[in-house]
């Protein structure tokens, strides 16, 4: 047995020296220009080929990348700021787009974050389990609604000891468009948050953002001034959610062919279209895991997560021509946005997506969405990408 | 591996076996100065015991051992293709093909699905040498057994030239496997008018590696850039600790550090948790970090990423993060984390492979055409034009007609842009092909013809033997 074990031995340590803590550079070669092209010096964003952190830097620094903002916010965020309260530079780096304090309390933070990735729930998570140290984070649809920067959001309130601080209290206003949230937090002694409620309301009400004026000569937008209806979608830092409505954006990722009688309804999300009383078609992408992302939508439907066998069990359907699972659910729908239908059906088709779920979702009251069921489906087999 | 047939006129060439228990295999264990054990136990003058290196050389050389071989093989290839599934075909090879040994896994299944349950399935494992191993001991045992061993009369010799073919094709994919490489070529359609997008790769004088990457560090010398390579080999134990990489010439030194196989750059915002450094940027871009994601068996579809930190005189100079996406066709740029040092401009570029060939491809036209009423492909070819020294040529490669030039081989093997391998939008195509570089690449249609001859010659020395002892017999009648 001596001989096996030590070849073994033997083996291994050679094994072992093949990984070297130090190598050497291989010798220099000359190779002509055009057979390397190589861009020497490129912005992180782009020598990374991520465009939302180009997005994310364009949104934070304005007209100016790079250049710091010590003006206040950043001029594609415009919001009233409550009396007593005072504006200081933005943070973009620290993904502070515009921060506020109440003047004289520098214990006071308030900050707008666009459009950041991780999603919602592992939002309330951090904020109130992470950041709180409660010990369960509550449903998106429990939270009571508030406007925010024209849209309809989400209002978290809660107190505490936050990070180690005792006696402490927070007040969050966020929105999302899929993974991508915004949100406008202010955080400070319990005491003084409370009595800045109304303030925090109001500076969130007011808060409009204009990331993607086609005309950097236009007028800025007023506090309060609500968006014409054609207006391209804002505050979306995160490209991947664009409908192809802006000149510098991308023209829609997906085509595919509706039925006749669904209609087509521009805005931000992608092949988006309406039928019936209230009846909505669209497409998007989600991360995470094919199972997270359908247990979200039967949450919308008061459903408990799937079993694995519930999930290996779903049918399949023609979807962004493969394969892809067809959800049908049926019960009282509650958004995230708010939106209520007592007696509604949803149908998502989904596929994974590089590492991404793409998925197309149509609901509405039942009654409507039983006589398009078969429509949706070919709708579906029909998505193609246009590039 | 020899035959049965070859056993039979050893046999008779022999004579001692005719008739007996062991005549169908009579030399299975008989090599040269060693007898069977029909000839042992018999009452001829005692000769010396065969030594322990004649009996591993028995071994090796037996009948027995070809079988055994040959059921291992099968059994590989069996299990094999049932783990690619999962498995992704890229892994699967390295482990049930190029390794020395293995522990192969087949899920019970009944009537198609899962035994006994989806959440509980059963699994048995078996444990199987490689068929890299295999394979050897294959050959060794054709190479003494089948042809050292054999009886040199003439009436053999069809079978002596079929085991020389079945050898020659052991040998081709031994060359295949370690001295040959391969890689990708994307192109897309040359524009009509002449007018393309600069990013795009039209015509190019190189290919890339599918899997393997290499660390460049380019030199930026004017009119040419200078290329030092570090390949992926030396950076493994990056995975887990520091590795720095050298050159005497050099003013610094490189530390390479979280080597990931696949990854992402992820801007670094209050809601994300990284376990990897996050690296500052310096042009206003977001603080940025490498986000683990989880290694595809298919490795082609993985995208790695690694950290670098420039050392002067023992001091952090410079750090970042070294991407290696593949963009091509798309982009046929790249994009390098760069630094200065005592004035020269320096990159550090994560990339797959590349290799230079000594011609250039220009996609002209690209052609695909489906069956009627679907979007499968019936047919799809590529007419490119050869640039090279001498005079342009065109030529179409489409399936199994590939270009050959130069020592390479140049295949239609995609197209895009596609989604899961239907077409995503129209033109401009692009092509997809595999270029290879493989010394033994026609050695297995050598190995071919060999095998063929040998048999040909083999059936008709058979033929003629049988036709003269029918003759024999008649006249003996």
């Amino acid at each position: 047995m001596k001989t096996p074990a030590s070849s073994i031995c033997l083996l291994l340590l050679l094994g072992a020296c093949s990984d070297k803590e130090t190598a050497e550079f291989g010798p220099p070669r000359q190779v002509p220009k055009e057979q390397r092209p190589v861009e020497w010096r490129t912005a992180t964003y782009e020598r990374m080929h991520v465009p939302e952190m180009g997005a994310q830097r364009k949104n934070a620094n304005g007209q100016n990348p790079g250049a710091s903002n010590a003006g206040g916010a950043a001029k594609n965020v415009i919001a009233n700021t409550p009396a007593g309260w005072e504006e200081l530079p933005a943070e973009p780096r620290n993904f502070k787009n515009a921060v506020w304090r109440i003047k004289g309390e520098p214990t006071t933070s308030c900050y707008l974050t666009i459009a950041v990735g991780g999603g919602v729930a592992s939002n309330l998570q951090r904020w109130y389990i992470n950041q709180f140290g409660k010990t369960a984070a509550p449903a998106v649809e429990a939270l009571p609604p508030v406007e925010f920067a024209n849209r309809a959001g989400r209002l978290v309130e809660h107190e505490g000891a936050f990070s180690g601080k005792p006696d402490w209290a927070a007040m969050i206003a966020f929105y999302n468009d899929g993974n991508s949230v915004t949100s406008l937090k202010f955080t400070g002694p319990k005491g003084i948050v409370k009595n800045n409620r109304k303030q925090f309301l109001s500076l969130a009400k007011s808060i409009r953002l204009a990331s993607r004026s086609p005309n950097p000569n236009a007028p800025a937008i007023q506090p309060g001034q609500k968006m014409p209806d054609n207006h391209i979608p804002v505050g979306q830092g995160n490209g991947g959610q664009g409908n192809g409505a802006t000149a510098d954006q991308p023209p829609s990722p997906f085509t595919a062919s509706a039925p006749e009688d669904w209609q087509a309804k521009p805005g931000r999300r992608i092949l988006h279209h309406t039928f019936g009383s209230g009846s909505e078609v669209y497409v998007s992408q989600l991360g995470g895991t094919m199972k997270q992302s359908l247990d979200i939508w039967r949450g919308e439907m008061g459903m408990d997560p799937m079993t694995d066998v519930q999930f290996k069990a779903l049918p399949k359907t023609l979807f962004l021509g493969d394969d892809g699972v067809l959800m049908d659910l049926s019960g009282k729908f509650r958004g995230m946005t708010g939106t209520e239908i007592p007696d509604a059906r949803l149908l998502v088709a989904a596929r994974v997506d590089g590492s991404t779920i793409t998925f197309c979702k149509l609901v509405g009251p039942k009654t409507e969405v039983d006589s398009q069921r078969d429509a949706f489906v070919e709708f579906c087999g029909s998505i193609r990408r246009t590039q | 591996m020899s035959t049965t047939d070859t056993s039979v006129d050893d046999a008779s060439a022999g004579g001692s076996n005719k008739g007996g228990s062991n005549a169908s295999d009579p030399t299975a264990d008989k090599v040269a100065g060693m007898k069977s054990p029909t000839e042992q136990s018999s009452p001829a003058p005692a000769k010396s015991e065969p030594s322990g290196v004649m009996r591993v050389l028995g071994a090796f050389t037996s009948q027995k051992l070809a079988v055994v071989l040959l059921v291992v093989l099968g059994l590989l290839t069996w299990l094999g293709t049932l783990a690619q599934i999962e498995g992704g075909l890229w892994a699967t090879q390295r482990e049930y093909f190029e390794s020395w040994g293995l522990i192969a896994e087949l899920p019970l299944s009944f009537w198609g699905n899962e035994f006994p349950s989806i959440e509980n399935q059963w699994v048995i494992k078996i444990p199987l040498p490689g068929a890299y191993p295999v394979m050897i001991l294959l050959f060794l045992n054709i190479l003494i057994g089948g042809m050292m061993r054999f009886k040199r009369r003439a009436r053999n010799v069809g079978v002596l030239i079929t085991h020389i073919g079945i050898a020659l094709l052991l040998v081709a994919g031994f060359v295949k496997l370690e001295y040959s490489y391969s890689g990708a070529l994307a192109l897309f359609e040359s524009p009509e008018n002449g007018v393309g997008v600069t990013t795009r790769a039209y015509e190019s004088s190189r290919f890339v590696s599918f899997h393997d990457y290499e660390l460049a560090l380019l030199t930026d010398k004017g009119d040419t850039i200078e290329e030092r390579i570090v390949p992926e080999y030396d950076l493994a134990r990056a995975r887990y600790e520091m590795v720095t990489l050298q050159a005497d010439a050099l003013p610094f030194s490189v530390q390479v550090h979280h080597f990931l196989d696949n990854c992402r750059p992820m801007p670094k915002g209050p809601m994300s948790r990284s376990t990897t450094p996050v690296i500052a940027s310096d042009d206003g871009s977001p603080a940025v970090y490498l986000q683990p994601l989880k290694v595809d068996p298919e490795r082609s579809n993985n995208s790695a990423g690694a950290y670098v930190r420039v050392m002067v005189d023992g001091e952090k100079h410079a750090e970042g993060i070294v991407y290696g996406l593949e963009m091509l066709p798309r982009e046929r740029r790249r994009f390098p984390f760069t630094f200065e040092v005592e004035g020269q401009r320096y990159g550090l570029d994560l990339r797959k492979v590349i290799y230079d060939l000594p011609f250039a491809l220009r996609l002209e036209r690209f052609v695909k055409r489906d069956h009627p009423g679907t979007m499968t492909p019936a047919d799809y070819r590529s007419f490119v034009k050869v640039l090279g020294d001498g005079p342009e040529r065109d030529v179409q490669i489409y399936m199994n007609t590939p270009l050959r030039k130069d020592d390479f081989v140049v295949y239609q093997t995609s197209w895009g842009p596609q989604i899961n391998g239907r077409p995503a939008g129209g033109p401009p195509w692009y092509s997809v092909f595999e270029v290879s570089k493989n010394p033994s690449d026609q050695w297995p249609m050598y190995a071919c013809f060999v095998i063929a001859i040998g048999l040909l010659i083999h059936m008709l020395m058979k033929l003629i033997r049988f036709l003269q002892s029918s003759a024999r017999t008649t006249l003996t009648a």
